[in-house]
């Protein structure tokens, strides 16, 4: 071509490149007129500007390098291909980890054909140490026997010192890419995944912790089911481990993949089954969002280093929208929804909510904070994806809340003020949408917005100050305020379900806070009435909603828990018959729904309103029937433990059962059964408390077994063990009580335990040391009273306990303080029983009282000691 | 074989350049030593999760090679054109003579897996590639060495234009058009 020519083509075509379609080709029109060579020549070059993007961009040494390389690893492989190491000949490489090379083989002197993964372990790791932890941990992991596991057979050192594995040969992809290659939906993808967090479980079961959980490690295979490889493995590469090498200077290579290590692991502190909680929660960012919670933020190690450890991650329904422009054209948004078989829209409505809470919570930075097990990271997912309340959800806002007040030590009042404005804001939104009412969608989407400010002030903001001290009044402003804001929307949204189920859980809130004011440790008096009206309200909405929609488990679960509510405001205004109604229509909708959906939640439920029920007919001397359904309870809870035998919230309705058991029984005089269940009842709590010493709900629940066992025992006259336990519990109670001047609780408690010891000392003779704990108790319950003067609990116990001082006295003929006691118990059953006219215990005691008061002059007389 | 001192590997190039082929003869597997070498170890750098390095592959083979410092070139665009012409040939070379017959009659092909990071549409080989070169240079000999300069001494648009004394642009825009023509070649010329 002649240089004008060129010089022509080559300009023409730099000015075509900036045009597109239609005008490009109006462009060539105009220059190239009758010139149809030319138009050829500019259309030919132009045809390949698409494909020429990436052509020649990278360097043509790098490619040879590549190869080079490849070509290189052949030829290792050569070597070993076709031997035999151990009873295995070597038939392929089919990878290459970060612990060395996998080869194909079969087992060669079998009848039939075995086939193997041999894993070569790397040069480097061939001390005696290493071989020796190699056996040990070989023979742990091989008794990890799970479907979503792949087993190791054996393992062992070649002729040339190489170590090596033995595990099950899966023929699979990794499971990122399985569910790319199969376009599987979000649904899927966590079925899939629900698999392996089973396998981890299973594993933490066995108490081997994985370590390095990743996408590589999970093979999926045709038939759909996910394996994990390489269970412990991390461990006993991890040359960390190795005794007598702690020295600064020896260079360890840790075996873990850092894009799925937990800051923890990045740190080199300790590792838990935390550790792969968190490693889990990145694979199914992974899954979900195709790319790691970190790449924004890191493209170096030490940056990656830096983000695992300090960086929060994005929401992963932020990240599956958001167009950063990026080289890797597999992560733009539209790549990413195709692969899931949606649009990025929906990709991010899917993940909005629920999922993004599961996800930040199973990553967050601090072990303690994350899912407590693999279980419950399952239970959360499960639970979204049957549409029921997920625990994570609730955390997230009072976590930052918390974190955000910590750390600026912002006054609370400051941030109760900030919200508020928030809401004034809010509060023209509404008067604008109702003006734009013939912007129908627009309006939709404003009240949306609304409900969305209103629901995380009702839930996060309200539950992230709920504990800090002072917080009552804010609260309260609070709630009211949204409540307000709710009833707005309520009016103008045309009933919409989710506005009228947030209502619901408004009127809820500030019935929980009516119903906390009438706590004494709240320091207000009684407003179990309000709280009621509240509920009330709360209900009908509820119940309307349920009604509805049966089909929903949410919307029955919320008319549950509401209906609890109420019945402890029953239970606590001495209200029996209203309480064991709203209980039995309870287990009258818990019994329909387990037919249809039956979950750990539902049964847990169930269970818990046996011991509501119980609670109540203990109260009314049914101790048969109470009986009943506390052993209905221990079976359900029971059962649900052995499936889940890490789960805190069931072991505590385990030890529930027990508890309440040991004292109906104890009520109904069978002592020794009633021991036996507080022996139970005492292996969870001391299991509990030694696990976790500064617990102080564990230690209640101790103080609760150490005082049932110590009455059961020494009523039925076995005193060798009574004095040791009611002291161990009233060491226990009085720290507690000193810790916290203000609770309540800790001093009705310990007022209790001394009454016990003083019983126990009475039926053992001991006359003046009894005396003195009846004393002490009396002084507690006494001051107990001042702080919660309408309890009816304490007025019931402090009774008790004058009665049995009383008692003591008369026998020490101390006839003045016997009478002065025995009346003022009488005076305080009496009102107890105005209030519960029902409560059998109230009744029985007051009976004893007057029976002891008649007694009492012939009592004058001196005794003669038994 | 001993490893030669940078200062031989500096005056086998530069004799070289003024013209002794026989010099090329004796550099080669000095090349292809380290380029051996440089590649396994990015190989083993990416089994430990470390990404393969783009940047510089070839910086780092030269580099290893020769002493720059005693490098008496008239400047350093000369050595970076040499260097692009010497890593050609011997690339040429290795691709010509390695045992990869096998994929399509003693060129290397590289396919999209073969080589993940790289989209060479569609099958293009670096021996084709060498070849629609040459017809490049005789058409417009300066897009020819921007793409030498680009593709086998790895150079940036910004080190190119350096070399060639052109703008920034320029190279920009001759990189564009050589790409597409010479693809437009490779699909002519099978």
């Amino acid at each position: 071509m002649e240089n004008a020519r060129w010089l022509q083509v080559e300009e023409l075509f730099q000015q075509a490149t900036k045009l597109e379609g239609r005008r490009r080709a109006d462009f060539l029109e105009h220059a190239c007129g009758e010139d149809e060579e030319l138009r050829q020549e500019l259309e030919s070059l132009l045809a390949q500007q698409k494909k020429s993007a990436e052509f020649l961009e990278t360097p043509a040494v790098q490619l040879l390098g590549q190869l080079i390389a490849k070509q290189a690893k052949l030829e290792d492989d050569h070597r070993l291909i076709g031997t035999t190491i151990s009873h295995y000949r070597v038939v392929e490489r089919i990878g290459r980890g970060g612990m060395g090379d996998v080869f194909r083989a079969v087992r060669a002197d079998e009848a039939y054909e075995q086939h193997v993964a041999l894993k070569l372990i790397s040069a480097g790791r061939h001390s005696t140490f290493f071989i020796n932890r190699l056996r040990t941990e070989r023979q742990i992991l091989a008794n990890l026997d799970h479907p979503n596991i792949a087993r190791l057979f054996d393992g062992g050192t070649t002729d040339d010192y190489i170590p090596y594995l033995v595990m099950e040969y899966i023929r699979g992809e990794p499971i990122t890419t399985y569910c790319d290659n199969h376009r599987l939906s979000v649904p899927d993808r966590l079925k899939l995944f629900l698999q392996v967090c089973s396998a981890v479980q299973y594993a933490h079961q066995h108490l081997i912790i994985h370590r390095d959980v990743k996408p590589d490690n999970i093979l999926v295979t045709a038939d759909g089911v996910a394996k994990l490889m390489d269970f412990g493995i991390a461990k006993i590469l991890d040359a960390d481990a190795e005794p007598g090498h702690g020295h600064a200077t020896m260079t360890v290579t840790r075996a873990f993949t850092p894009a799925f290590a937990s800051p923890e692991q990045i740190k080199g502190e300790a590792i838990s089954t935390a550790s792969d909680v968190y490693s889990l929660g990145v694979v199914l960012y992974q899954l979900l969002t195709g790319q790691s919670p970190y790449w924004r933020s890191s493209h170096t190690r030490h940056e990656l280093a830096h983000a695992i450890c300090d960086v929060e991650p994005e929401k992963p329904s932020a990240a599956v929208i958001s167009s950063v422009p990026v080289a890797d054209d597999k992560v733009s948004p539209q790549c990413v929804s195709l692969c899931r078989n949606t649009t990025p829209d929906k990709l991010h409505r899917t993940l909005s909510g629920e999922l993004d809470q599961i996800l930040l919570k199973a990553l967050r930075k601090e072990p303690q904070h994350r899912y407590p097990s693999a279980q419950a990271f399952a239970d959360d997912l499960q639970a979204y994806t049957l549409g029921l309340p997920v625990s994570a959800r609730r955390g997230t806002f009072s976590y930052r809340a918390a974190k955000f007040m910590r750390r600026n030590k912002v006054g609370l009042s400051v941030a109760v003020i900030v919200m508020l404005m928030m809401f004034a804001g809010a509060l023209a939104v509404v008067r604008e949408a109702r003006i734009a009412r013939t912007a129908q969608f627009r309006a939709e989407q404003r009240f949306e917005a609304l409900r969305k400010l209103t629901n995380s002030m009702l839930f996060e903001f309200h539950d992230s100050i709920e504990k800090l001290p002072g917080s009552t009044a804010p609260r309260e402003l609070v709630v009211r305020r949204s409540l307000e804001y709710l009833e707005q929307i309520a009016a103008e949204g045309n009933n919409d379900p989710a506005t009228l189920r947030d209502l619901a859980a408004g009127y809820e809130r500030i019935g929980r806070i009516k119903a906390e004011e009438g706590h004494p440790h709240l320091g207000g008096a009684g407003s179990f009435q309000e709280a009621h009206e509240l509920y009330k309200k709360a209900l009908t909405i509820r119940q309307k909603l349920a009604a509805a929609n049966p089909e929903d488990v949410g919307l029955q679960m919320d008319l549950l828990g509401t209906m609890l509510n109420i019945a402890a405001i029953y239970t606590a205004l001495g209200d029996q018959d209203d309480a064991l109604g709203v209980y039995q229509k309870q287990l009258a909708i818990e019994q329909r729904l387990e037919v249809r959906h039956d979950s750990e939640d539902l049964r847990y439920k169930t269970a818990g309103s046996h011991i509501g029920i119980a609670d109540i007919q203990q109260t009314l001397g049914a101790y048969d029937s109470a009986e009943d359904h506390l052993r209905q309870a221990l079976a359900l809870n029971q059962s649900l433990l052995d499936k889940n035998p890490t789960s805190l919230r069931l072991l505590g309705g385990v030890w529930r059962s027990h508890a309440y058991l040991a004292m109906v029984l104890k009520f109904d005089k069978k002592y020794t059964e009633a021991a036996a269940e507080s022996r139970r009842g005492l292996s969870i709590s001391e299991k509990l408390t030694s696990r976790d010493p500064n617990d102080s709900e564990f230690q209640r629940w101790l103080i609760n077994d150490y005082e049932s066992l110590c009455a059961s025992l020494a009523y039925s006259g076995f005193f060798s063990e009574v004095r040791g336990l009611c002291s161990k519990a009233i060491e226990i109670n009085e720290a507690m009580v000193e810790s916290d001047s203000n609770n309540v609780q800790a001093k009705a408690d310990l007022a209790n335990t001394n009454m016990t010891m003083g019983v126990a000392l009475y039926l053992m003779h001991s006359l003046e040391e009894a005396l003195r704990f009846e004393h002490r108790a009396d002084a507690m319950y006494r001051d107990v009273a001042r702080q919660d003067p309408d309890s009816l609990t304490n007025a019931g116990d402090h009774a008790t306990a004058l009665i049995y001082a009383a008692r003591i006295e008369a026998r020490l003929h101390q006839r003045e303080s016997a009478h002065r006691d025995l009346e003022q118990a009488e005076k305080m059953l009496e009102e107890a029983i105005a209030a519960s006219p029902k409560n059998k215990h109230f009744s029985d005691t007051l009976e004893e009282a007057r029976a002891a008061l008649k007694a009492l002059p012939n009592d004058t007389a001196p005794l003669v000691a038994h | 074989m001993a490893l030669p001192s940078n200062h031989e590997v500096t005056q086998l190039l530069r004799a070289w350049t003024s013209g002794d082929e026989s010099a090329l003869e004796k550099l080669t597997p000095l090349v292809y030593d380290e380029l051996h070498s440089v590649a396994r170890r990015c190989m083993a750098g990416e089994r430990t999760g470390h990404t393969l390095q783009t940047t510089a592959l070839v910086n780092e083979v030269y580099l290893r090679l020769v002493d720059c410092a005693k490098v008496n070139w008239q400047d350093r665009a000369h050595f970076f054109a040499v260097s692009a012409q010497l890593m050609r040939r011997i690339l040429i070379d290795f691709a010509r003579s390695r045992g990869y017959q096998k994929r399509g009659g003693g060129t290397i092909q590289i396919s999209l897996e073969e080589a993940p990071l790289v989209c060479l549409e569609p099958d293009g080989d670096i021996v084709a590639i060498d070849r629609a070169l040459k017809s490049l240079a005789a058409v417009d000999e300066r897009k020819s060495k921007v793409v030498e300069l680009r593709f086998f001494g790895g150079l940036s648009i910004e080190e190119t234009a350096d070399v060639l004394r052109v703008s920034v642009e320029t190279v920009g825009r001759d990189w564009r058009l050589a790409k597409v023509w010479l693809l437009r070649e490779l699909s002519q010329g099978t």
